[in-house]
C-alpha cells in the first residue's frame, strides 16, 4: 500500500518541505542543521574507514614499507615486481578463470531453472526454490569445510563418479583438478539464489503476454526465447554483475579448501588474488606489494563491471537498468 | 491468476494430446537435483556424529556404522567453542546494530531532505561501494594498530558501519514513501526528527528486516576482517575458530571438532530461516529488483 506509483530514479527524489521554514526556526531544526544531524555518524564513519583508507591504499601501493610508519616512495617499483612475478600471474589467471566459469555456470543454467520453476511444469516449485536456496544458509568457512570432505579420495563426490562406473579423481591434490573443485562448490552454493533472483524477475513479467504468445502457437521454449529473456535483461545484468565482482574477490573457498597447504593449493593451481593479498600482506609482510595487488584488483573489477554495464546498454538513455520492476496486475 | 489457469484449460483442450507426454519429467529432473543438492548439507549433519576415527573412513557412507555424541563432548571440552561463538555474537549483533542506526539516519536526508552536496554526497557513497573491501585491508589494518583497537571487537565492528550497500538499499526504500504522509505529520507540528521517528522508521521496517537478515548473515559468516583484526584465540569467532582447527603446516587437523563447530555454528541461521523464511528469501529477492517488493 505503501508502493508508489512511480519508479525512484537513481538519483533525486521527491524534494522535502523542510526546505522553507519561517526565519524564526530554532536552530536544530533548520534544514541544513537536520541534514547534518542525521548525516554526521555515516559521513564521519564513512570518511574514516571508506574514504581515506582508498586513498591510502593508493598510496600505500607507491611505497616499500619496512615497518608500519616508515615507508619509502619507490614509485611504480610495486607494480613492475607484480609483472615479473609467476605468483601473481598464477593468481591472476586462475581468478579470471573461475570467474569466467561462474559467468557461464552461474547465469544460464539458473535462469533457466528459473524458467522452469515458473513454467507451472513443476508440481511444487516453492519448495524446490526453497531447497535449492538452502546451500546459503551454510557460510563459506563452513561449505569449505564439508567439500573437503566431499571432494577427498574417499569422499561422496568419488563414491557417486563410481556409481556411474567412472573412476576416482584426487580432486584437491591434482593441479588441474583445482578449478574445478572451486566451480562445483560455487554452483552448489549459489545457483539457489540466483534462481531467486530470475524468479523474482520472471514474477514481474504480465501473464498476458505469455497468453497472447500461447494462443499465437509459441511453444514453452519460443516464449522463453522471446518473452522471458528479454524481459528479465535487467536481472540477467544484475547477477552477471554481482557473480563477476565476487568471482574476482574470491578469497574464503581456497582459503578454507586447501587449509593444510596456507591456501594456495597443488601447485598454487586454486590461489585466487585476495589469497595471494593475503599472504603477500599478512605471511610475507610486504604491505606495499600487497596494496598493489588490491588497486590491480579494484581496476579489473572496475573495468569489467562497467564494461559489462556498457554491453547490456545500461548507460543508453532509455534505460534505467537497476532491475527496475514492471507492475504486473 | 485465475486468467491464467482458464488458458491454461483452453490449451490443454485445444492442444492435440501428445502420446506418452512424460509429464512428470521435469518434476522429476528437479527432485533428482534437489537430491544433489542437499547431500553435502546431510554431510555437515551426519558427520558431526560418527566416530572421529571413521570421519574420513567412512566419507561415502550415507548411513553411519555408528553414532556418538562424543565429538560434541570432545568440542565443548577440548576447544573455546562457548568463547567462539559469544564473539561470533557480539560481532555481529555489534555489527548489524550500528550499521542499521547509522544507515537509516543517513538514508532520510539522502532520500527526503534538499541540501548541498546531496548528489555528490550519494554519488561518492556508490562508487567506493563499486571498489572491493580487500584494497582497504591493509590500510584499515595500520589504522587499527594506530588507534589501538587491534584484538579488539569494537576493532572488527566500527569499520562495518558505514555501510555503502545498506545506505543506497534504504534510501532506494525511503524514495517509495508517499509524501503526504510526510506533509501531514509536519502540518500537525512534527518537528523533522519527528518525522523521522514517528512517520519513516515505522515505514522502513520491512527494509531493516531485510537488511538485518543481510547484515547478519555477511557478519556471522565474515572471515577475512576478523582474521586480520584478531590476534588471541580466545577471540575468534567460529569462523576462525574453526580455520585454526584445520591447522597448517605444524598440527594435523582435528576433524571431529572441525565438523561439529562447523554444524553449531550453521544452527543459528537455519533457526532464524525457518522462522523467517518469507523475509529471509524474499529480502535475497528484493536485492535484484532495486529494493521494491
Amino acid at each position: 500500500m505503501l508502493r508508489a506509483p512511480k519508479s525512484p530514479r537513481l538519483l533525486g527524489g521527491e524534494g522535502g518541505v523542510g526546505q522553507e521554514r519561517r526565519p524564526g526556526t530554532p536552530f536544530l531544526q533548520r534544514p541544513g542543521v537536520v541534514a547534518t544531524v542525521f548525516l554526521a555518524p555515516f559521513l564521519v564513519l564513512f570518511f574514516v574507514f571508506r574514504v581515506w583508507p582508498i586513498i591510502s591504499a593508493v598510496s600505500i601501493s607507491f611505497q616499500d614499507i619496512q615497518s608500519i610508519g616508515q615507508g619509502e616512495f619507490i614509485g611504480l617499483g610495486n607494480y613492475q615486481s607484480l609483472l615479473d612475478d609467476e605468483r601473481f600471474s598464477a593468481a591472476l589467471r586462475n581468478t579470471a578463470m573461475y570467474t569466467g566459469g561462474t559467468l557461464l555456470l552461474l547465469v544460464p543454467i539458473p535462469l533457466m531453472l528459473a524458467a522452469l520453476l515458473h513454467s507451472g511444469s513443476v508440481k511444487a516449485p516453492g519448495a524446490f526454490r526453497t531447497i535449492l536456496f538452502l546451500p546459503l544458509l551454510a557460510g563459506l568457512v563452513v561449505v569449505g569445510v564439508v567439500f573437503q570432505l566431499i571432494l577427498s579420495q574417499n569422499g561422496v563426490m568419488n563414491a557417486g563418479l563410481g556409481l556411474f562406473g567412472l573412476p576416482s579423481l584426487a580432486w584437491l591434490e591434482v593441479p588441474e583438478l583445482a578449478l574445478p573443485s572451486l566451480l562445483i562448490v560455487a554452483v552448489w552454493r549459489w545457483t539457489g539464489i540466483n534462481i531467486v533472483y530470475f524468479s523474482t524477475g520472471l514474477a514481474t513479467i504480465p501473464n498476458d503476454l505469455y497468453e497472447a504468445a500461447v494462443i499465437d502457437g509459441a511453444s514453452g521454449f519460443r516464449r522463453f526465447l522471446h518473452i522471458s529473456l528479454p524481459l528479465t535483461k535487467p536481472i540477467i545484468l544484475f547477477v552477471s554483475v554481482l557473480t563477476l565482482i565476487g568471482g574476482f574477490q574470491l578469497f574464503v573457498e581456497p582459503f578454507i579448501l586447501w587449509a593444510q597447504q596456507g591456501g594456495v593449493g597443488p601447485n598454487r593451481a586454486g590461489m585466487s588474488i585476495v589469497v595471494l593479498l593475503y599472504r603477500t600482506a599478512f605471511t610475507n609482510f610486504q604491505l606495499g606489494l600487497a596494496s598493489a595487488i588490491g588497486v590491480v584488483l579494484a581496476l579489473i573489477i572496475m573495468v569489467t563491471a562497467i564494461i559489462q554495464l556498457r554491453a547490456f546498454g545500461f548507460f543508453s538513455r532509455d534505460e534505467t537498468g537497476s532491475g527496475r520492476r514492471r507492475r504486473s496486475r | 491468476m485465475t486468467g491464467r489457469s482458464a488458458i491454461d484449460a483452453v490449451v490443454k483442450l485445444t492442444r492435440p494430446r501428445k502420446l506418452n507426454a512424460p509429464r512428470f519429467l521435469p518434476t522429476l529432473f528437479m527432485v533428482f537435483l534437489a537430491v544433489l543438492f542437499v547431500i553435502p548439507l546431510y554431510w555437515l549433519v551426519v558427520t558431526s556424529f560418527r566416530p572421529a576415527d571413521r570421519i574420513f573412513a567412512d566419507a561415502s557412507q550415507l548411513i553411519p556404522t555408528s553414532v556418538t555424541i562424543d565429538n560434541f563432548v570432545a568440542l565443548f571440552r577440548d576447544a573455546p567453542f562457548v568463547r567462539w561463538f559469544s564473539n561470533s555474537f557480539i560481532l555481529t549483533a555489534g555489527s548489524t546494530l550500528g550499521s542499521l542506526v547509522v544507515v537509516t539516519m543517513a538514508a532520510y536526508p539522502l532520500s527526503r531532505l534538499q541540501f548541498p552536496f546531496r548528489n555528490t554526497i550519494f554519488v561518492t557513497v556508490l562508487v567506493t561501494y563499486l571498489l572491493p573491501f580487500h584494497l582497504l585491508l591493509i590500510p584499515l589494518f595500520i589504522l587499527m594498530i594506530d588507534l589501538g583497537l587491534i584484538d579488539t571487537h569494537l576493532g572488527v565492528i566500527l569499520p562495518l558501519w558505514a555501510h555503502p550497500f545498506g545506505l543506497f538499499f534504504m534510501r532506494q526504500y525511503m524514495l517509495s514513501i508517499p509524501q503526504e504522509l510526510l506533509d501531514a505529520a509536519r502540518v500537525d507540528g512534527a518537528s523533522e526528527y519527528g518525522v523521522f521517528f514517528r512517520v519513516i522508521v515505522p515505514l522502513v521496517k520491512p527494509a531493516l528486516a531485510t537488511l538485518a537478515i543481510l547484515f547478519s548473515l555477511e557478519a556471522w559468516n565474515d572471515l577475512l576482517w576478523p582474521l586480520v583484526v584478531m590476534r588471541s584465540p580466545e577471540n575468534f569467532p567460529l569462523t576462525l575458530g574453526i580455520g585454526s582447527l584445520l591447522g597448517g603446516a605444524s598440527f594435523r587437523p582435528q576433524w571431529h571438532l572441525i565438523m561439529t563447530a562447523s554444524l553449531l555454528a550453521t544452527l543459528p541461521i537455519v533457526v532464524v530461516f525457518v522462522m523467517l523464511r518469507k523475509s529471509f528469501i524474499g529480502g535475497f529477492a528484493r536485492l535484484g529488483t532495486g529494493g521494491k517488493e
